[in-house]
């Protein structure tokens, strides 16, 4: 096996909050807290978690969007976590990004044209406005738009058209990694399965290596190589997609794919109901960040803050029970 | 809740009949919702699926009458509400009935309980207001009661959490505050539209379950206005399936998700991604294709037909066709509901 | 996933058709207000050419003359001077020193509220909180100050009225660039490695348009204003040259016995002022595509 195309060392981000006295230092937010995730080549690694997981942040960190707190990120053999804009740049084309919502992620003063030939000019400069204008039109028919629309404004497309354009706004300088931060959650339901397709579609055929960020694990089991739980800026859980529906090894996963709804009324499950809240990144519970929801904690897991073990083939987990039996989401006859 | 059983024939909660909504706007009226009609009954769980632009929500709101009134919008058709044994229709009653008849007789429940919920007074003041005005409890009383309410939706320590404002509350205890708020009165019907949209999956669950318990123990009648197939199989007795401002398909929930008819129903339902490692995993989900269309430039006659894998020219492009019984139970707008019908016999 | 499955995008808007533009006309005041201006400015270009008198040209026997006399339309004041001819000169430098006073601050607001925006920080802390205490002095002392110490002139009038008036343009600039910076799409200019000039230039200012059109325009009627303070008071644009301030100060000895002296040059001030004040209230209804169903 290569050498991964991404890993992500021991990474925190830490934010600073409000500050709690006059004359006091800030709270910490803690959005990441010392995570570590490899992403191999040519993979769809999908990083699920819920709102105030840190998952978001993971994905801006590693497009070097926001800085390290501590830790480090290397891409390609590189250790890039310090690198400064004018060493970055040429790393850019490489790595990219696709936005949630396709409604503030387009300039609206931009025609489609100017927004896909940005990344050209930045890049590649020698392009003559011929070239450019090829390449242009060529990433359009990639993503399925018609080339005529390279002269149109974002106000003129649907929500499903736009996200097409940002997707082809990421991959027209060819790059290695496609960074998805919720790319359909804000589209309409019978839009999000052509995104979906697409997605795999180019996966496929760039050989691209994809983080595809979501709290949705429907989605992610339709399209994920491997997946990353998280909880409180943490990685709970890594195993290959359907490792994680069949065995489920942390209190947490197995919570998150029950409460999954599922269409369909023959795979009715008896639910498992999650007590509170997720606590507050600021003062994270001690020991194992889980236990205060967690239906199966005992005294120990106050103690220690739980390491990723191995599970399995592949599979790591952050608990300290090995003796639970979690209900799966599949069980061998689907 | 989720048992598809039929249930005693009851008096309808809420029977809706031809509701229509127009709004005027500046390229002229747009029929938002046409053709609504459907009845609820005591206990049941009335599902409304539909994408952005379907008229859901405007449905939901043009019932309580929250819509802007005229020149704005018009509403026509009948909403028949039964409570203390009258029936008011509120469509037409007047304004003074039916702010008597709102948050009383029949509560609303939004996606975003921040916006709904007032931010400058507590939570507790805000349902023992709603409890003094209609019920004419006294403030110490009605307190009371708001704390009752509170614990009833699973609101750790109440009687401190009445003392605290909106913000200071995460957004799935904003929820329950929002629907101890709709349940402060002891109203027949609830209406949610997308209460759990903005949640994550684990208070999702814990939201869905909460309404769940309540029916049980109020025999409420609840309208869940969705667009996730997921949640409407878990809460569902009936669904009606919207699309383009009117409804093209109504089925009891197990009917629908085994047999889905219209082909728009079937497309939306193949197109959700699930569980499923089996052989056709990283294969292309069936999607439906092209976008939802503009209530300003309808297709000639069924509004699906220009996304649609059965169209025939001629037949589904000449007349807009009716929502017709195709099975007991079971409606169904489809020129083409027939054929398909076979088909799915031979498959 | 072929095209086919698309549904084709709504026709391109034509200039002629656009939102924006009809907003603006629906707005009656704003467009009898670019009207008044747009005539007023033509009067005042071309007017002086057609005239027969000079403004400067005294004659002691029509001193006086009232309005609708048979040579001078709006007749003549205490030297003689023709006031309808001096009330077109006075023009040219009272709108000239409008617009250049807009075209100047605007430069400085511009630049000022960007880089504090788009930089933030110490900089862009220290750079507002000089915006605020800018803001602290009222503005007609700190004219009269500084232009009871220096010689006016016309050029040093408008630079004086400038730096009175970018601090507001500041304010506006700053709070947009601030958000704008926040949006996707910025961020996605930056995730491509775009350099600080571009996403400034392309992505962020494009999007500033609006509310920056809508202070140019309110700049301008208050620059108008100001200078007929100064002038009014004796330190602005100094006699002979006209200006409606001016026109202000010398009619201030004769309200009683030729009172038009005085309301002519009120008028043109008036007018020019609300008319402006008209067009960028149209102007931020029209830019904001919320108002569309108003």
């Amino acid at each position: 096996m290569t050498s991964p195309l991404v890993e992500l060392n021991n990474i925190s981000r830490h934010f600073p909050g409000k500050r709690t006295s006059l004359f006091g230092p800030p709270e910490t937010v803690r959005a990441v807290d010392g995570l570590s995730l490899r992403i191999n080549r040519g993979e769809v690694l999908s990083l699920v978690g819920e709102s105030g997981s840190g998952k978001s942040t993971v994905g801006k960190a590693l497009m070097r969007l926001t800085d390290l707190t501590a830790g480090e990120i290397v891409f390609d053999g590189q250790e890039i976590s310090r690198f400064d804009r004018a060493r970055m740049r040429p790393l850019r084309r490489r790595i990219q990004m696709v936005f949630q919502d396709p409604y503030a992620s387009l300039n609206p003063k931009a025609s489609v044209a100017d927004t896909l030939a940005a990344p050209l000019e930045i890049h590649e400069p020698d392009l003559t406005r011929a070239q450019r204008q090829d390449r242009v039109a060529d990433i359009l028919e990639t993503v399925g738009l018609s080339p005529d629309f390279a002269a149109r404004y974002p106000h003129e497309f649907s929500g499903g058209q736009r996200q097409r354009i940002g997707l082809a706004r990421a991959l027209i300088t060819k790059p290695d990694l496609l960074v998805a931060d919720e790319p359909i959650s804000a589209l309409d339901v019978s839009v999000q399965a052509q995104v979906i397709n697409l997605l795999l579609e180019l996966q496929q055929r760039l050989g691209l290596t994809i983080l595809f960020i979501s709290h949705d694990l429907s989605v992610v089991s339709h399209i994920s190589d491997r997946i990353a739980v998280m909880y409180l800026g943490r990685v709970v859980e890594v195993a290959p997609a359907e490792a994680l529906f069949r065995a489920p090894r942390h209190p947490y996963t197995e919570a998150l794919l029950s409460a999954i709804p599922e269409p369909d009324m023959r795979a009715r499950r008896k639910r498992m109901i999650l007590k509170g809240d997720i606590p507050s990144p600021v003062n994270p519970p001690s020991g194992c960040s889980f236990r205060t929801r967690c239906p199966y904690a005992i005294a120990e897991c106050a103690n220690a803050r739980p390491l990723l073990e191995p599970a399995g083939p592949g599979h790591l987990k952050a608990c300290i029970r090995d003796d639970l039996d979690l209900s799966p989401a599949l069980t061998s006859d689907t | 809740m989720s048992t598809a059983e039929p249930k005693p024939a009851a008096p309808p909660v809420l029977q809706v009949s031809d509701l229509e909504i127009t709004f005027n706007t500046r390229a002229g009226p747009v029929r938002a919702v046409r053709d609504v009609n459907f009845q609820i009954a005591k206990g049941e769980t009335l599902a409304i699926v539909g994408e952005s632009g379907s008229g859901k929500s405007v449905t939901s709101l043009a019932m309580l009458r929250l819509l802007p009134g005229a020149p704005f919008c018009k509403v026509s058709g009948q909403v028949l509400l039964s409570h203390e044994g009258r029936q008011t229709d509120l469509v037409t009653c007047s304004a003074d009935d039916m702010r008597a008849i709102r948050g009383r007789h029949a509560s609303i429940v939004f996606q975003e309980p921040m916006t709904s919920l007032n931010p400058v007074h507590t939570a507790g003041t805000q349902i023992a207001e709603s409890i003094r005005r209609h019920i004419g409890l006294g403030q110490r009383a009605a307190m009371e009661r708001a704390i009752e309410l509170l614990d009833l939706v699973g609101i750790p320590d109440p009687r401190r959490r009445a003392a605290s404002f909106p913000h200071e509350m995460s957004g799935g205890m904003r929820q329950r505050v929002m629907i101890a708020l709709a349940l402060a009165c002891d109203p027949s019907l609830l209406i949610a539209d997308e209460p759990t949209t903005a949640l994550d999956v684990t208070i999702q669950a814990q939201i869905i379950e909460l309404m769940k318990d309540i029916q049980a123990r109020t025999d409420l009648a609840i309208i869940f206005i969705t667009h996730n197939l997921g949640v409407v199989a878990d809460v569902a007795d009936k669904v009606m399936v919207m699309y383009a401002g009117s409804p093209v398909e109504t089925a009891p929930v197990a009917d629908l998700f085994e047999r889905p008819l219209m082909p728009y129903t079937r497309g939306l339902l193949q197109s959700v991604p699930r569980i499923t490692f089996s052989a056709s995993r990283g294969q292309p989900l069936p999607a439906i294709r092209g976008t939802v269309p503009s209530p300003l430039a309808l297709p000639q006659g069924c509004s699906f037909g220009p996304r649609c894998d059965w169209f025939l020219s001629g037949t589904c492009d000449a007349d807009t066709p009716l929502l017709q019984p195709v099975q007991r139970g079971h409606d169904v707008r489809c020129h083409r509901c027939e054929t398909i019908l076979k088909e799915l016999a031979i498959q | 996933m072929s095209n086919a499955t698309l549904a084709p995008a709504a026709p391109r808007i034509r200039l002629f058709q656009s939102p924006a533009l009809r907003r603006f006309l629906r707005h009656r005041l704003a467009v009898i207000g670019t009207i008044t201006i747009l005539t007023m400015v033509l009067l005042v270009v071309i007017g002086p050419w057609l005239m027969p008198f000079e403004p400067t040209s005294t004659n002691i026997r029509n001193r006086f003359l009232p309005p609708f006399d048979s040579t001078h339309l709006l007749g003549t004041d205490p030297l003689g001077r023709d006031t309808l001819t001096r009330l077109l000169h006075a023009g040219r430098i009272s709108l000239a020193v409008g617009f250049a006073v807009m075209i100047l601050s605007m430069a400085i607001g511009i630049f000022v509220g960007t880089v504090a925006g788009f930089y933030g920080g110490a900089l862009g802390a220290a750079l507002m909180r000089f915006v605020d205490a800018m803001l602290c002095f009222p503005p007609i002392f700190l004219l009269l100050a500084i232009s009871a110490l220096i010689n006016p002139s016309v050029i040093s009038i408008i630079i004086l009225i400038s730096a009175a008036s970018w601090m507001e343009i500041a304010r506006v600039v700053e709070a947009q660039v601030r958000s704008l910076k926040e949006r996707d799409y910025t961020v996605a200019a930056e995730a491509l490695g775009a350099r600080d000039r571009r996403i400034i230039l392309r992505e962020i200012l494009p999007n500033a348009v609006a509310p920056i059109v809508v202070a140019a325009t309110l700049n301008v009627a208050n620059a108008i204003l100001a200078e007929s303070y100064i002038s009014f008071l004796g330190f602005g644009v100094q006699p002979p040259t006209p200006s409606w301030g001016n026109m202000l100060q010398d009619a201030q000895g004769y309200l009683r016995s030729a009172p038009w002296l005085a309301i002519i040059p009120g008028i043109a001030i008036t007018l020019a002022v609300t008319s402006f004040n008209f067009i960028g209230d149209g102007l931020r209804d029209a830019l904001d595509p919320r108002m569309e169903n108003r």
